[in-house]
């Protein structure tokens, strides 16, 4: 299958989905269930992940702000640079990583063992059944997520930026303000929800139309983690170009 | 009951079926042999909807299929139930839950109703294991007969079988072979199943189809099968005197 094939059907996968949310055809209960799996399942790991991406942030920036004589200003930087890019970069890792390759392993199982084809032969609709539950639960549980995740890597920070920098938490936050604005964390939340869609269909798509016993939902599981992380990267320059646009336009005007 | 003519399905240049016809009456067993990766199990997945031809139609009581949408097909599939090759038991709901599932979905009864007839139909499939348990606490064997009670408890009319008795004991392949008789003899349901088994479908097809690349190489009553004059059933046949 040509990569261009399967952009285009990755594409009508999401609108098919899409048009479940519009219609409200799907169950609250399962993708609350869905939601809750997901949290718990990535919580522990996301909070301990962004402990420590906060803490070596903060060694990073100490070291070199230290030669400057700039240290005050440390904590604004790490926060800026946890909320406005490592945070939502780390999330959408972490989720891709465990959730991104469960989901479309458990997926890929139910496709190859008739599962998928037994549910339609029982009345259900595979897609509202199982898709469209899952790929809301990656979405809104990453924002949980997210939130989750900033304030453990700002908890890193201020912890390592005390045993590394000598730093107290009310010098570290002294010029948060100055650093993160509302739209730092509006964008926050922004890539994280384009990194979810990504992750979300890619996982789902995949899963879904596995084929080829163990070795394809193998397969399958391989190509949600390498074209979600690749997927990711990209729409994180964009994002974070038109961020930059829309950045200076505002200084500007 | 079923009739189908000149079925075809290709997937991107490789042609799987072609021009495939023959009819099923009410209560009848037909088998369809044939070797590996000849289109058997496609042409199941097409008699059920879970596929669509190429070219072709399938008439079900007069009213033809091909072109049904989505939603007319749920009514159908109360209809014509398929047994897969693999058990196909929901992983995550317990043995109730796999065998209530279509009770809910397709039908109107009450839950009273559900657990009466899921009582009814695990004795007629004679499990007795706890209700609760999860498919992958029981044995294959027990898999099978429950894929089957799931889909013989919605009371179709036709039962589409794929390779209902592979990896079986034979203790297994007998009670399975029984049911389809005992479906087919007491309820008249009628039965296509898709087999490698001669020895299964001497035993108890009416009507025997032999598939070869695709096409309908010889189709018969069982007992006309040895003066086919077609050297691939022959084959099979020695297989089965050996």
């Amino acid at each position: 299958m040509s990569f261009l094939t399967s952009l285009g059907q990755g594409v009508i996968f999401l609108t098919t989905i899409l048009g479940y949310f519009k219609r409200l055809d799907f169950s609250v209960n399962e993708v609350f269930e869905q939601i809750w799996k997901v949290t718990k399942e990535s919580a522990l790991m996301t909070s301990t992940a962004g402990f420590f991406v906060g803490a070596i942030m903060t060694i990073q920036f100490t070291l070199q702000l230290n030669e400057f004589g700039a240290l005050g200003y440390l904590g604004g930087l790490a926060t800026s640079g946890t909320v406005r890019e490592i945070g939502p970069l780390l999330i959408a890792f972490m989720l891709s990583g465990k959730i991104g390759a469960y989901t479309s392993a458990e997926l890929g199982t139910m496709r190859v063992t008739e599962q998928i084809d037994a549910l339609k032969c029982l009345g259900a609709d595979p897609i509202r059944e199982l898709v469209v539950p899952r790929f809301l639960a990656i979405i809104l549980s990453s924002f949980f997520l997210l939130g989750f995740g900033l304030v453990m890597s700002i908890l890193g920070g201020v912890f390592m930026a005390r045993i590394f920098g000598g730093i107290s938490p009310e010098e570290y936050f002294r010029y948060v303000p100055q650093f993160v604005h509302l739209g730092s964390i509006v964008l926050s939340f922004l890539k994280c929800l384009l990194f979810a869609i990504i992750l979300a269909t890619n996982c789902s798509f995949f899963g879904f139309y596995a084929s080829g016993g163990a070795l394809g939902v193998g397969r399958a599981v391989v190509k949600t983690a390498v074209i979600t992380m690749v997927g990711i990267v990209i729409a994180d320059w964009i994002t974070s170009q038109i961020a930059d646009v829309i950045l200076r336009t505002v200084v500007q005007s | 009951m079923l009739r189908v003519s000149h079925l075809g399905k290709s997937f991107a240049d490789q042609t799987i079926l072609k021009n495939v016809s023959f009819e099923l009456d009410a209560g009848e067993i037909v088998f369809v042999l044939g070797t590996s990766g000849t289109g058997k199990s496609v042409l199941l997945k097409l008699l059920v909807g879970l596929l669509k031809p190429d070219a072709g139609e399938v008439y079900f009581k007069g009213q033809e299929l091909t072109q049904k949408t989505e939603a007319e097909w749920n009514l159908i599939r109360q209809k014509i139930g398929m047994v897969f090759q693999q058990p196909a038991l929901f992983d995550s709901l317990n043995v109730f839950e796999n065998l209530a599932f279509g009770l809910r979905r397709l039908t109107q009864l009450d839950e009273y109703q559900i657990q009466k007839k899921v009582a009814a139909f695990l004795e007629l499939v004679q499990i007795r294991c706890d209700l609760q348990s999860f498919p992958s606490q029981l044995s294959y064997g027990t898999q099978k007969r429950l894929s089957f009670a799931r889909t013989a408890i919605l009371e179709p009319e036709i039962l589409l079988f794929d390779e209902p008795t592979t990896g079986l004991d034979p203790q297994s392949t007998y009670a399975i072979n029984t049911l389809i008789q005992k479906m087919s003899k007491e309820l008249r349901v009628s039965s296509i199943v898709v087999s490698h088994d001669m020895e299964c479908a001497m035993a108890i097809a009416d009507r025997i189809i032999f598939l070869d690349k695709g096409e309908v190489l010889w189709q018969g009553a069982k007992d006309q099968i040895r003066h086919s004059g077609k050297d691939l059933v022959n084959q099979f046949l020695m297989d089965l005197t050996l």
